[in-house]
């Protein structure tokens, strides 16, 4: 195991390699997405300040809501819970300054942010869904899952007989899933993972669709079986649109896994791994240019699309590259 | 709560509310002070809801209000003394 240098974070990656044994959905959705964006971001920490507002907007719903909810399934009532969830709501954002002229800034910002929390707060005040409360007593609430899986990279696979079979690791380091799931709820006596989400676009069935099938929700609701140990239905898209003229909208969608799902999305893993071990191994990340168009434009298109030998000038001028300890890291702890 | 005059939104209240607060210490901050940043955002969103179109807010601290501006008691703060031997 490596930590990471002038940090107490351990590396997500096998000693002195860029191969990524400890995956969390986001890493594994730009591996899915292309292999050259999960390079970008993942392998090299490419960021730009643009995404830094909507990571901060995200975290600080997330954080407040998590906390709302807490205190409720403490026992608070709806005012005192809603009192400090924005009390530190508004201390944690004193120093959060956003440039409210760039379209990210013009809806995440601490004013849409205080906004749409006190709004969801309010709206979902005598909630149906009602929050897990765990054997140990507390809150399924931002709960952090870490889990390992049977097989690790490195590994290898020999044809005996009729068949393949798996042959001891050579370092021993399974693979590791990790994330944070927002909240565990019943609802109509099935337990749910539910899922925060903000956006700028509208929330109908459009919006509903993307989420069946898909890694994230897929991965939560593995996740959320392996973490409570019961069987899970599915996740609750608990989406939130932020609206500036209109008062923000709150509408739910469930998304339902069945076992036999579950396990299709474990058996394709293992090839996605074995791919992310190749592309490491071979230090090439092909580019898929067939997604560079998806979810309103890809952040490097316009790097991709210059000749290779450019493409270093343009990241430099675009993104800053991060440091070790501030990239996106599976293992760091909320 | 005392209602923005013509040239002030419920924004304008809660941009110079929220500064008066950040020149606070946090320790120092009452319950009241979080009251309003709620109250307010409840009547601008009554006031959406009414389709009543939301006034752009203007530059942070161009409008200065205090709690009694918007209808709130005022406790006193306990501020910490250092006090000689």
């Amino acid at each position: 195991m490596d930590m990471i240098a002038g940090s107490n974070v351990q590396s997500p990656f096998l000693p002195g390699t860029n191969i990524q044994y400890a995956w969390d959905s986001t890493s594994l959705g730009y591996l899915k997405t292309c292999p050259r964006l999960y390079q970008y971001i993942i392998i090299e920490g490419w960021g730009s300040r643009e995404e830094s507002v909507h990571l901060r907007f995200g975290s600080e719903y997330h954080t407040a809501i998590e906390q709302y909810d807490k205190a409720k399934a403490a026992g608070a009532t709806h005012k005192a819970a809603m009192h400090d969830a924005i009390r530190e709501l508004v201390r944690r954002t004193i120093d959060w300054k956003v440039d409210t002229t760039t379209p990210a800034g013009k809806y995440k910002n601490r004013l849409t942010l205080l906004e749409i929390v006190i709004d969801y707060l309010d709206n979902f005040k005598d909630d149906a869904a009602e929050t897990y409360i765990r054997e140990n007593g507390a809150a399924a609430v931002e709960l952090s899952f870490r889990f390992e899986l049977d097989w690790g990279p490195q590994h290898k696979q020999e044809f005996y007989g009729d068949k393949f079979v798996d042959k001891k690791m050579e370092i021993g380091q399974p693979y590791l899933l990790c994330g944070h799931l927002d909240r565990v709820v019943n609802f109509n006596d099935s337990l749910f993972v539910m899922d925060h989400k903000t956006s700028k676009t509208t929330i109908g069935d459009y919006f509903f669709d993307q989420f069946a099938p898909n890694n994230q929700m897929t991965l939560y609701a593995l996740a959320g079986k392996v973490v409570i140990n019961s069987p899970i239905s599915g996740v609750i898209i608990d989406a939130a649109q932020i609206l500036l003229e209109k008062p923000h909208s709150f509408k739910r969608g469930m998304t339902y896994r069945t076992p036999d799902q579950l396990d299709e999305w474990l058996d394709d893993l293992s090839q996605w791994l074995s791919q992310a071990e190749a592309y490491a191994v071979n230090n090439y990340w092909p580019m898929n240019d067939t997604a560079c168009d998806k979810f309103g434009g890809c952040r490097f298109r316009e790097v991709c699309s210059k000749s290779p030998s450019v493409r270093s000038v343009y990241l430099k001028s675009n993104f800053t590259k991060l440091s070790p300890e501030e990239r996106w890291n599976p293992l760091k702890e909320r | 709560m005392t209602q923005p005059n013509e040239e002030q939104s419920d924004l304008d209240f809660l941009m110079t509310h929220l500064a008066n607060l950040d020149d606070k210490d946090p320790g120092l901050w009452i319950a009241a002070d979080i009251d309003v940043v709620i109250e307010i955002q409840r009547r601008h969103r009554a006031n959406k809801e009414a389709g009543i179109k939301t006034k752009k807010p203007k530059a942070a601290g161009s409008i200065t209000l205090t709690l009694s501006d918007l209808g709130f008691k005022t406790a006193k703060a306990e501020v910490p003394k250092l006090r000689r031997l």
